[in-house]
């Protein structure tokens, strides 16, 4: 028997509305066929069979609010016994969120229809659900006693002046007011995106880093050697050329986590992070394992003057697979950067300093840097991701492996 | 450069052109149309979100008073009441598609609805996008939409207010929650429908890198239509039908 969830869409996504079965029970359905419409976070969308066989079981009707992995219906075989204990079948994958009513009692209170139902406005609701105002405690003194924003607002000053505030040591009590506020910057544009994606990834992705140490010196070697015969060509151009060879044998780390399912892309297209005076941003530099180290060198030529000239097209900004980000010119050693959603892994950079090393028991000098990996731990798992890291080591401490044509 | 297909196909039965809409989506996910953009208007009409009670939503003695007809979209979300100074816009892409991958799902309304926050710009008018779905001037909407996904394809189709009666609008909704504007209003001024057509087709092209061509609906197209015209939007069961 296979399971029909209806899947978390969004991370602001709880509860999804079912608008409208497509199948009957008992009716054939193939994998991958939408057998059910459903309304959420504005979208209307569609949910397909998951296997091929008869939707056995249809356990919410049109019109029921269902929280996101919920399951609502079962595909089978013809005649197969359907679970007794449908009710508590659990979703495998994501852990789902405790139900509301544990996280807010106060609306649990209300919504109970015994102990005398308090009526209260919606606006009087969400407030008191936000200051944990028990409405039943709460006079109303709107029409017929229905308690509005005021009568809430009134309880939460009540509330305050209630709590006792223990006495404070003289010097520390002026710390207590408000810090002063000199500026005021909105929270738009690249801010504001930056500030919208870390949250997200921060809220979806379970990031593990990993880091490895690497040789530059031959790799700088042999960018000495090209800039003398072919001129200025980018330092990154190199590295990203490396990750983008080592990307093609560790597929896992070019992939976005879509629902039940991992999907590798076909295209290795690594964004690439630029520092603007408006904050951070990602272009991508699309089939970056196909181009030449002098075209990835001109394209992030090309996109980070874009970026800095605000002229970016947002095809130049999406499609990204994967992201680079270097921050060796600022002299920062090891990083944990965020994950860019909807992507899996990101690869920071650390500068480049010459550090004592031990080679063949010797102390020798070298200059090295350290590549910091983060990856979803929900896609892959650490050992491959040591593996990634050792093979872009491998690329770009041995540079003519992967650069046999500029 | 990557062409869209563009298409200004309106018809003056609302059911007709809803069907589509739809019809767009279909052909779209079956890969027998390219990614295209629409926009089209509806004479006089109240257009209900697919899980909308028509009581609850709309004065049916307003629209009667008006001659409003009522139809019910396939996609979620509110009732909007248009007429012909109302335009309607319509994007259909692959899921597959550079400008299709987005951060969850909300983020289609945003994507997909800046080349008309640019073109609304280029008119000269200071607009937002308001999430989860709406473009505001100041407080007052002037843009809503709503999307539908589908495997492969997803749609999104939105209102413009240009010059819509908002006398009307008022009447006709129940309640109306949000302050409404036109680009009329805010520019103070009248401003063709072809002029802010190809506003937003030039944001289209701004925002996305990419061009769109005009074209026509297909022979296979025009057959989903009529399918979807009689077996669906004509017919009282899907209009009236009641959700709890």
């Amino acid at each position: 028997m296979h399971n029909v969830i209806v899947p978390r869409l969004d991370p602001a996504m709880k509860t999804g509305r079912i608008v409208e079965w497509l199948k009957r029970e008992n009716e054939a359905v193939r994998k991958g066929e939408p057998i059910l419409v459903v309304e959420g976070e504005k979208t209307t969308f569609e949910i397909e069979a998951p296997a091929t066989g008869v939707l056995r079981k249809i356990l919410y009707t049109v019109g029921s609010e269902i929280e996101v992995l919920t399951v609502v219906a079962m595909i089978g075989e013809p005649g197969e016994p359907i679970p007794p204990d449908l009710g508590v079948v659990a979703p495998r994958e994501e852990v789902l969120p405790p139900p509301l009513r544990i996280e807010k009692p106060s609306v649990e209170v209300v919504e109970r229809p015994v102990e005398g139902v308090a009526r209260a406005s919606p606006l009087a609701r969400k407030l008191a659900d936000e200051y944990g105002i028990d409405l039943t405690t709460v006079k109303g003194t709107g029409p017929s006693g229905r308690i509005v924003k005021e009568d809430v607002l009134r309880a939460v000053e009540e509330r305050r002046a209630a709590v006792p505030v223990a006495p404070l040591p003289e010097a520390v009590a002026p710390a207590l007011k408000p810090p002063r506020i000199a500026k005021t910057i909105p929270l738009s544009g690249t801010r504001k995106t930056i500030a919208e994606r870390v949250s997200y990834s921060f809220h979806t992705v379970v990031p593990v880093t990993v880091t490895m140490e690497v040789n530059m010196e031959n790799l700088l070697d042999y960018y000495e050697s090209i800039k003398a015969t072919m001129g200025d060509v980018s330092f990154t151009a190199l590295m990203l050329k490396a990750v983008a060879k080592a990307l093609e044998s560790h597929a896992v780390f070019n992939s976005t986590l879509d629902g039940n399912e991992i999907k590798i892309f076909e295209d290795i297209n690594i964004a690439l992070a630029i520092n603007t005076p408006d904050g951070l941003i990602t272009p991508v530099i699309q089939n970056s394992n196909k181009k030449s180290v002098v075209e990835i060198s001109n394209a992030i030529r090309e996109l980070t003057e874009k970026a800095m000239q605000r002229k970016l097209s947002l095809r130049e900004l999406l499609g990204g697979t994967f992201t680079v980000t270097n921050m060796g010119p600022y002299d920062v050693e090891i990083f944990a950067p965020v994950i860019n959603p909807p992507q899996s892994a990101i690869l920071g950079i650390g500068r480049i300093a010459k550090r004592a090393i031990i080679i063949n028991d010797q102390i020798v000098v070298k200059p090295m840097a350290t590549l910091s990996l983060v990856f979803d731990h929900r896609v892959t798992d650490g050992v491959p991701a040591a593996e990634f890291l050792r093979e872009v080591k491998r690329l770009l401490e041995a540079p003519s492996l992967f650069l046999s044509n500029v | 450069m990557e062409m869209w297909r563009f298409l200004d196909v309106e018809y003056r039965d609302p059911y007709k052109n809803m069907a589509v809409d739809e019809a767009l989506l279909i052909a779209v996910e079956r890969n027998i149309a390219p990614n295209t953009v629409r926009f089209w208007r509806n004479p006089n009409a109240v257009v209900i979100g697919r899980s909308q009670s028509l009581e609850a939503e709309v004065s049916l003695e307003a629209c009667e008073k008006h001659g409003a007809s009522v139809v019910r979209r396939f996609t979620g979300g509110g009732a909007v009441y248009q007429d012909r100074g109302n335009l309607n816009w319509t994007i259909v892409s692959r899921r597959d598609h550079p400008v299709a991958r987005i951060n969850g799902i909300l983020g289609v309304f945003k994507v997909f609805s800046k080349p008309i926050l640019e073109g609304i710009r280029a008119l000269g008018i200071g607009a937002e996008f308001k999430p989860p779905n709406s473009i505001f001037v100041g407080n007052k909407k002037i843009s809503g939409m709503a999307a539908y996904v589908k495997r492969e394809a997803i749609l999104c189709h939105g209102t413009l207010l240009v010059k819509t009666d908002l006398n009307i609008l008022t009447e006709v909704l129940k309640p109306v929650k949000t302050k409404v504007t036109t680009l009329q209003q805010e520019l103070g001024r009248q401003i063709s429908m072809a002029r802010i057509k190809r506003a937003i087709l030039t944001g289209f092209d701004s925002v996305y890198d990419m061009k769109v061509k005009q074209g026509r609906l297909s022979r296979e197209e025009v057959e989903i239509v009529k399918r979807l015209y009689r077996n669906k939007y004509a017919t009282e069961e899907w209009n009236a039908r009641a959700y709890s």
